[in-house]
C-alpha cells in the first residue's frame, strides 16, 4: 500500500507507514531533526521538525469526504504546528514545511534549545559537522531573548568512562545515545537522571559506559556532549582529509573512513586522527565496534620495523632492502620445494596472491596459520549474491553455532539482535551461554566441544541421512531444527568455538549439508558464513591458501626455509620455537619485530592497512577496496611488493608495480574473481537514509559512501556431492577441557599498542564453574595450576556459572599458548 | 674564489682582504631594474627619495643584467616569467646575489594554483626572504642589510 | 624662453638646498608605523599570565594564505596554559606566507592573535620564517605568571572567561 501526499506543493508518493520526516527526505525536503534517528523509533522529545500538516476535512456524521467549490477534497489546517517525526503519512494530506508559520515555529524551537546551550562553538570537537550549529545558521533568530547571565552552568568534562566524555552543558537532552544503547545495542548501560534543566547522562555500568558501540554515541550525537577520548581536542573537522578503508580486526569488513591531518609530532606528515563508519547498508550500515574505532594507533607505534634486518654474526642487524632480499632469495632458492609460506588472514588478497603464485613457482607449499576449516566450503555454500542481515524478516531464520558473535565480530551480532527484533528466528547453538541467546527463539546446548554432534542433529532432523539418527538431540535441538525447515531462508553462522582443525571441518560440512537439504544453495540470505578468526581469512582460501590440518609443526617437519608472512606462529606458542630454530633459512615479514621475527635470518618490514590499497574479502564474500590513508613509514613496503621483489631474485614473474595491477591478475587467475576489477568494487548506488550529507543532523556525521560498497562473490553452488563427516572423537576423560574462547579484545599487537584500550584487555585467567572450584577445593583469590601434554602452567581463576560442566574456559590470546580445546589437569597451585 | 688553495693559508691576511673585499662588495651592490608586480612598487618606493637605496651604494638600478650585481625578485613568478627570469640570472656577472622580496616570491604566498611558482627559490638560489605583502621599503632595507651580513661574513676560501 | 622665468627656476631649486632632507634615515631612525598597521603577529595573555589563545584553530581556517598550522591538546588543572579545557599545543605562523591580512585577528575568539608593528621580518632560509609558539607568545606581564601555571580546580573552566588584559 501506498500513500500520496503533498508536501510543499510538490506530490510525493511512499509507502503506507512512513514517517512524514522520512517522506520528506526522499523528496529532497529536509525537515530538520535533532532527536529522530531514521535508525531509531521516534519519541518527538526535540520538537524542532515542527510542519503545518492539512489533512483532508470529513463529514463527522457520514464520514464522507468534503469537497470545496471547485470539487476538489477540503484541506483543514490544524491550529497548531506538529512534529513530522511522529506522525505517520496520510492519504491526500498537504504538508508545509517552509511556510512562514513552521519556520517561525522551528525558529522559536532552536532559540530554546540555545537558552542553556554554551557558546564554546571554538573549542567544540562538533563544532563544524555540528547540526545544532547548522540549524542555528538555517533557523536561528541570531539574537536571543534570554539573559546569556541566566544560562545554567554544569560541568564541562565528565568522563563517562575512559573512551567517552560528557559535556553537560552542551547536552540539548535528545536522548540519542541512551536510545541508541538501549533500543539499538541492547546495552542500556547509561541512561537519565533527574528532570528538566538538571537532567543529566549518567552511567550505570563498572567500568564506564561499557558497551562495545560506544563510540557510535558520538556519531548521532547532534551536539558535541559526547567525545571520544580518541579525537577529543584532536582537530578541527574541516582540517581533516579522509580516505575509505575497511576495518582489518574481524571478518564483518566494516567500511571506515579515515580522519587524517598533517600533524608536527609526525614532522608535518598525516596521520590518522580518528576512524569513522562509512555507510554500507550491506555490511556495517553505520555503525563500527569499538575495537575498530580505537586501535589503529599500532599503525604509529615507534616499535614499528624500519629497515630490512639480517641476521650476522648470531645478531640481527639492519640490512638494506637488497642485501635483505637477495640474502632472503638465496635462502629460498636453496630450499626450492622446501621452502614453506605461511601467512595469516591479515594479509590483503593481493599479498596472499603474490606469495602464493611466489611458492607455487618455487614448488613448495603456501599455508594459512588459522587452524579452522571451510574456506573451500564457503565458496560452494556461501551466502548468495544479495545477502543482507539487514533485510532479514520473520519468515527467515538464523543459526550461530559455536561463535560468540558479541566477541567475535560485533556488528554481526548487532545485526543479528536487530533481525531478530524484527521477527527473525534466530537459533544459537553453543556449549555455553553467550550474549546472542538474549535474543534467540531457540536455544540449543552441547557438551563441550560437542557442536558437530548438535549439527548432525539438525541435518538429521532435516531429512538427512538415516545413519544420523544417532545424534538427534534434545527437545530444544528438535524445535530449532523445525523452525530452519520451516524458514524461507537459512544463514548460518558457524565458528570455531570448542573445536579443533577436523572439529571445524566436520560442522562445516554438516551446516553445507543443512543449507543443501532444501534445495537453499546460491540463493540471497541461505549460506554459510564462517566466522573467522581473522578479516581476510576467506580471501586467503580464495587465494588458495590452506591451513595445515595436523599443524604447522607438521607443515615444517620436511623444510628448509620458511616465508612468515604477517604471523606470529613463535609468540603465539613459545614452545613452537624448535622447527623454527631448526631451518637453515627463516624469513619474516611483519609490522613488529615478533617472537617469530627474532629467530629469523632475514626480516623485512611491511606497512599497516591505513598505509595500504588493497582488498579484503569479508566473512560473506564481499570484496571490498581499501584506500591508502597516510604515506607508508619510510623504509616499508606494501606485502606484495615484498614478495615480487623477492620473487624477481628468484626469476619468477610477478606484478611489483601497483595493487590494481595485481588484482588484474587475480581477476585473470582466481576462479570467483574472474572479470573483477578495482573499478566494479567503487561502484556505489544510493542508500537509505541518507548520512553524512549536507544535513548532518539526519543520520549523524558517518561519513556518506562514495568509495565503493564492495563485490559479493557468488557461491559456485553444490556441485560433487558431499558427505558428511563423524565428529572427531573428545577425550577428556578425567580431565577438564579447557576452551579458548575469543574475546574482543584480547592481547593481539593491535591492542597492545593502543593506549586508550589497555584498561579493557581481557585478563588471562582460568574460567571455571563454581562447582568446579569447589571440587577442586580452590579458595578464593588464588592461583591453579594447569598441565597437559607435560608442560603446565600456572594461572589465576575466575568463577562463572556459564562454564559449561567438564569444561574450562581461557580468553583466546591472552598469553596462554593453547589454540585448541585440550584436556587439561587442574590442580591447586602450591605457593 | 680559491684564493687560499693558491696561496696557502695567510692567516691575517686574507682575513683583512675579506673584509676588504665585503666591504667593497657590499657598498656598491647595483640591482637589477626588474619588477614582477605589486611589491616592485615597493622597491620603486625604496629607491625614492624618502628611503633613497643610493644610501646603500645602490645609487643605480640598471637594466641591463650585465650591469647588475643583485636581482630582487619583486612580486609573483609566473610560470611564463620563469625562464625569463632565469636567464637574466643567467646573465648577470658573479658575484651575484638574490633577494626573494615577498611572500609569492619567497614561497608562493597566497597562491596554490599551477601558474605561480611556488618560490623563485625553484628556479634560482636565493640569498634573502623578506616577508611581506608586500614587505615595506623598510622591510627591503633591512632585507637588503640582512644580505650585506651575509655577505661580509661570506668567506673568500 | 624668459630668463627670468629660469630664474625663478632655479631659485627654487637653490631654496630647497637649505631644506632638511626627506630620507627617512632608516634603519638609524625607525618612523612610527600608524596604530592600525599589520606587522608580525604576537600571541597575548591575560593580566594573570594565562594564554589567550584556546587553539581553536579559527585563525587558521580563516587564513587565506594557510599560514597558520595549530594543534590542540588538553588543560589540566596541574598544567594549565589557558582559561577552559583545550590550548594550542603547537601554533606555527610561516611568515613568508602571511599576508598580513589580519583575517586571524578577526576569526579569534579571544583576541588573542594580535599583528603588532614589527615589519623586519627577513630570512636567508625559509625554515626561519616559520615562527613557533614560544616565538609568538608575549612574556608574562608583571602580575602574572608563566605559563604552564598550577590552578585551582575548576577556577578557569570557561574558554572565554571574563579576565582582565594586563594594564
Amino acid at each position: 500500500m501506498s500513500v500520496t501526499l503533498t508536501i510543499d506543493g510538490t506530490e510525493v508518493t511512499v509507502p503506507e507507514g512512513t514517517l512524514l520526516v522520512d517522506a520528506a527526505k526522499r523528496r529532497g525536503t529536509d525537515v530538520p531533526v535533532f532527536c529522530y534517528h531514521p535508525k531509531m523509533k521516534p519519541v518527538g522529545m526535540c520538537r524542532v521538525c515542527l510542519v503545518e500538516i492539512g489533512r483532508p476535512a470529513r463529514d463527522r456524521a457520514t464520514g464522507e469526504s468534503l469537497l470545496d467549490e471547485s470539487g476538489d477534497p477540503l484541506i483543514q489546517f490544524g491550529p497548531n504546528l506538529e512534529t513530522a517525526c511522529t506522525i505517520t503519512v496520510g492519504q491526500g494530506w498537504q504538508v508545509r514545511v517552509s511556510s512562514e508559520k513552521a519556520i517561525q515555529g522551528r525558529k522559536e524551537i532552536v532559540e530554546y534549545l540555545l537558552t542553556s546551550h554554551p557558546l564554546d562553538c571554538p573549542i567544540c570537537d562538533k563544532g563544524g559537522e555540528c547540526p545544532l550549529q547548522d540549524l542555528t545558521m538555517g533557523h536561528g533568530s541570531g539574537e536571543s531573548r534570554f539573559l546569556f547571565d541566566d544560562k545554567i552552568r554544569l560541568a564541562k568534562r565528565y568522563p563517562l568512562g575512559e573512551l567517552i566524555f560528557l559535556d553537560r552543558e552542551r547536552c540539548i537532552q535528545c536522548a540519542r545515545c541512551t536510545r541508541f544503547q538501549d533500543e539499538i545495542v541492547g546495552d542500556p548501560v547509561i541512561g537519565f537522571y533527574e528532570r528538566g534543566r538538571r537532567l543529566e547522562i549518567v552511567t550505570y555500568s563498572d567500568p564506564g559506559f561499557d558497551s562495545y558501540f560506544s563510540g557510535n554515541t558520538t556519531d548521532i550525537c547532534p551536539v558535541g556532549a559526547l567525545t571520544t577520548a580518541d579525537f577529543r581536542f584532536g582537530a578541527r573537522p574541516w582540517e581533516l582529509n579522509s580516505a575509505a578503508s575497511i576495518c582489518p580486526h574481524c571478518p564483518v569488513g566494516c567500511n571506515l573512513t579515515l580522519s587524517t591531518r598533517r600533524e608536527a609530532s609526525n614532522a608535518g606528515r598525516d596521520v590518522v586522527k580518528r576512524v569513522m563508519p562509512r555507510q554500507n547498508e550491506q555490511v556495517n550500515e553505520i555503525w563500527i565496534c569499538d575495537k575498530g574505532r580505537f586501535v589503529h594507533h599500532y599503525a604509529r607505534s615507534p616499535e614499528r620495523l624500519t629497515s630490512p634486518r639480517v641476521r650476522k654474526n648470531g645478531k640481527l642487524v639492519k640490512a638494506s632492502w637488497n642485501e635483505a632480499l637477495t640474502r632472503a632469495a638465496e635462502g629460498l632458492k636453496g630450499a626450492a620445494s622446501s621452502a614453506v609460506g605461511i601467512a595469516s588472514g591479515r594479509l590483503m588478497n593481493e599479498d596472499l596472491f603474490n606469495l602464493k603464485e611466489l611458492m607455487a613457482a618455487l614448488g613448495g607449499r603456501a599455508i594459512l596459520v588459522d587452524s579452522m576449516a571451510g574456506g573451500n566450503l564457503i565458496q560452494r555454500y556461501g551466502v548468495g549474491v544479495g545477502s543482507n542481515l539487514g533485510s532479514l524478516g520473520k519468515r527467515d531464520a538464523v543459526l550461530v553455532i559455536a561463535a560468540d558473535l558479541h566477541e567475535e565480530a560485533p556488528i554481526w551480532w548487532l545485526r543479528l539482535k536487530q533481525a531478530a527484533e524484527r521477527g527473525t528466528t534466530l537459533i544459537v547453538a553453543n556449549a555455553r551461554a553467550t550474549r546472542l541467546d538474549d535474543y534467540a527463539k531457540h536455544r540449543v546446548r552441547y557438551g563441550p566441544g560437542e557442536a558437530v554432534q548438535a549439527a548432525l542433529g539438525l541435518l538429521h532432523l532435516n531429512g538427512g541421512d538415516p545413519e544420523l539418527a544417532r545424534f538427534e538431540g534434545d527437545r530444544a535441538l528438535k524445535s530449532a531444527a523445525r523452525a530452519i525447515k520451516r524458514a524461507r531462508n537459512v544463514t548460518i553462522f558457524f565458528g570455531q568455538e570448542g573445536l579443533n582443525y577436523a572439529g571445524t571441518e566436520a560442522l562445516a560440512r554438516a551446516c553445507a549439508l543443512i543449507t543443501e537439504s532444501k534445495g537453499r544453495v546460491g540463493k540471497s540470505n541461505n549460506g554459510l558464513v564462517a566466522v573467522w578468526p581473522r578479516a581476510n581469512t576467506q580471501g586467503a582460501w580464495d587465494m588458495g591458501l590452506r591451513p595445515e590440518p595436523a599443524g604447522l609443526h607438521r607443515a615444517l617437519a620436511g623444510a628448509v626455509a620458511a616465508y612468515i608472512v604477517a604471523a606470529d606462529p613463535v609468540g603465539d606458542d613459545p614452545a613452537a620455537a624448535a622447527p623454527f630454530e631448526k631451518l637453515s633459512t627463516l624469513i619474516v615479514q611483519d609490522l613488529f619485530l615478533t617472537a617469530t621475527a627474532e629467530l629469523a635470518d632475514v626480516v623485512l618490514p611491511a606497512q599497516a592497512f591505513v598505509e595500504r590499497a588493497g582488498t579484503f574479502t569479508s566473512g560473506e564474500r564481499r570484496v571490498q577496496r581499501l584506500y591508502p590513508a597516510v604515506g607508508a613509514l619510510a623504509g616499508s613496503l606494501p606485502d606484495w611488493k615484498i614478495v615480487a621483489n623477492l620473487a624477481h631474485r628468484l626469476e619468477v614473474d610477478l606484478e611489483d608495480k601497483a595493487a590494481p595491477l595485481v588484482f588484474e591478475r587475480i581477476a585473470a587467475a582466481v576462479p570467483d574473481y574472474l572479470g573483477l576489477s578495482y573499478d566494479d568494487l567503487a561502484a556505489v548506488e544510493p542508500q537509505w537514509p541518507e548520512v553524512g550529507g549536507a544535513d548532518l543532523y539526519f543520520g549523524g556525521t558517518a561519513y556518506a559512501n562514495k568509495q565503493g560498497l564492495g563485490v559479493q562473490l557468488a557461491p559456485r553452488g553444490a556441485g560433487r556431492p558431499l558427505k558428511w563427516k563423524a565428529p572427531p572423537r573428545a577425550s577428556a576423560g578425567k580431565d577438564l577441557l579447557l576452551t579458548p574462547v575469543t574475546v574482543l579484545y584480547d592481547r593481539g599487537s593491535a591492542l597492545r599498542h593502543s593506549r586508550l584500550l589497555e584498561g579493557r584487555i581481557a585478563p588471562l585467567q582460568l574460567i571455571l564453574h563454581p562447582d568446579e572450584i569447589e571440587r577442586l577445593g580452590l579458595s578464593e583469590a588464588g592461583e591453579v595450576e594447569i598441565s597437559w601434554d607435560g608442560r603446565s602452567e600456572r594461572l589465576k581463576f575466575a568463577a562463572s556459572t556459564d562454564v559449561p560442566p567438564g569444561s574450562a574456559l581461557v580468553p583466546r590470546g591472552a598469553g596462554l599458548a593453547l589454540s585448541d580445546p585440550t584436556p587439561v589437569t587442574v590442580r591447586r597451585s602450591n605457593s | 674564489m680559491g684564493i687560499e688553495t693558491k696561496l696557502g693559508n695567510l692567516g691575517a691576511v686574507t682575513t683583512s682582504l675579506q673584509k676588504a673585499v665585503g666591504w667593497s662588495r657590499t657598498r656598491a651592490m647595483w640591482p637589477l631594474l626588474t619588477g614582477l608586480a605589486c611589491c616592485a612598487i615597493e622597491m620603486m618606493a625604496s629607491q625614492a627619495a624618502d628611503y633613497d637605496m643610493s644610501r646603500f651604494g645602490m645609487e643605480l638600478m640598471r637594466a641591463s643584467p650585465r650591469q647588475s650585481d643583485l636581482l630582487i625578485v619583486a612580486g609573483r613568478v609566473s610560470r611564463k616569467m620563469a625562464p625569463v627570469l632565469r636567464r637574466l640570472y643567467d646573465q648577470m656577472p658573479e658575484p651575484k646575489w638574490v633577494i626573494a622580496m615577498g611572500d609569492c616570491c619567497s614561497c608562493g604566498g597566497v597562491f596554490n594554483n599551477y601558474a605561480i611558482v611556488p618560490g623563485v627559490d625553484e628556479i634560482m638560489p636565493v640569498d634573502v626572504y623578506i616577508a611581506g605583502c608586500p614587505p615595506r621599503p623598510e622591510g627591503l632595507i633591512h632585507g637588503i642589510l640582512t644580505l650585506h651580513d651575509k655577505v661580509m661574513a661570506e668567506k673568500l676560501a | 624662453m624668459n630668463p627670468l622665468e629660469l630664474l625663478r627656476g632655479l631659485a627654487t631649486t637653490l631654496s630647497m638646498m637649505f631644506e632638511r632632507p626627506v630620507t627617512y634615515q632608516y634603519p638609524e631612525i625607525k618612523r612610527p608605523v600608524r596604530e592600525r598597521f599589520k606587522g608580525r603577529h604576537e600571541l597575548k595573555r591575560y593580566d594573570n599570565g594565562l594564554e589567550k589563545c584556546i587553539g581553536c584553530s579559527l585563525c587558521a581556517a580563516a587564513c587565506p594564505a594557510d599560514a597558520i598550522f595549530v594543534e590542540s591538546a588538553e588543560n589540566t588543572d596541574e598544567e594549565r596554559y589557558s582559561p577552559g579545557e583545550r590550548y594550542a599545543s603547537t601554533y606555527e605562523i610561516n611568515m613568508l606566507r602571511c599576508i598580513f591580512c589580519g583575517y586571524c585577528e578577526d576569526a579569534c575568539p579571544t583576541e588573542a592573535i594580535v599583528l603588532e608593528h614589527n615589519y623586519e621580518l627577513s630570512f636567508t632560509n625559509r625554515r626561519d620564517a616559520i615562527y613557533t609558539r614560544d616565538m609568538l607568545l608575549v612574556p608574562a606581564p608583571e602580575h602574572g605568571r608563566p605559563t604552564p601555571m598550577v590552578t585551582a580546580p575548576r577556577e578557569f573552566d570557561r574558554s572565554i572567561p571574563e579576565m582582565a588584559d594586563p594594564q
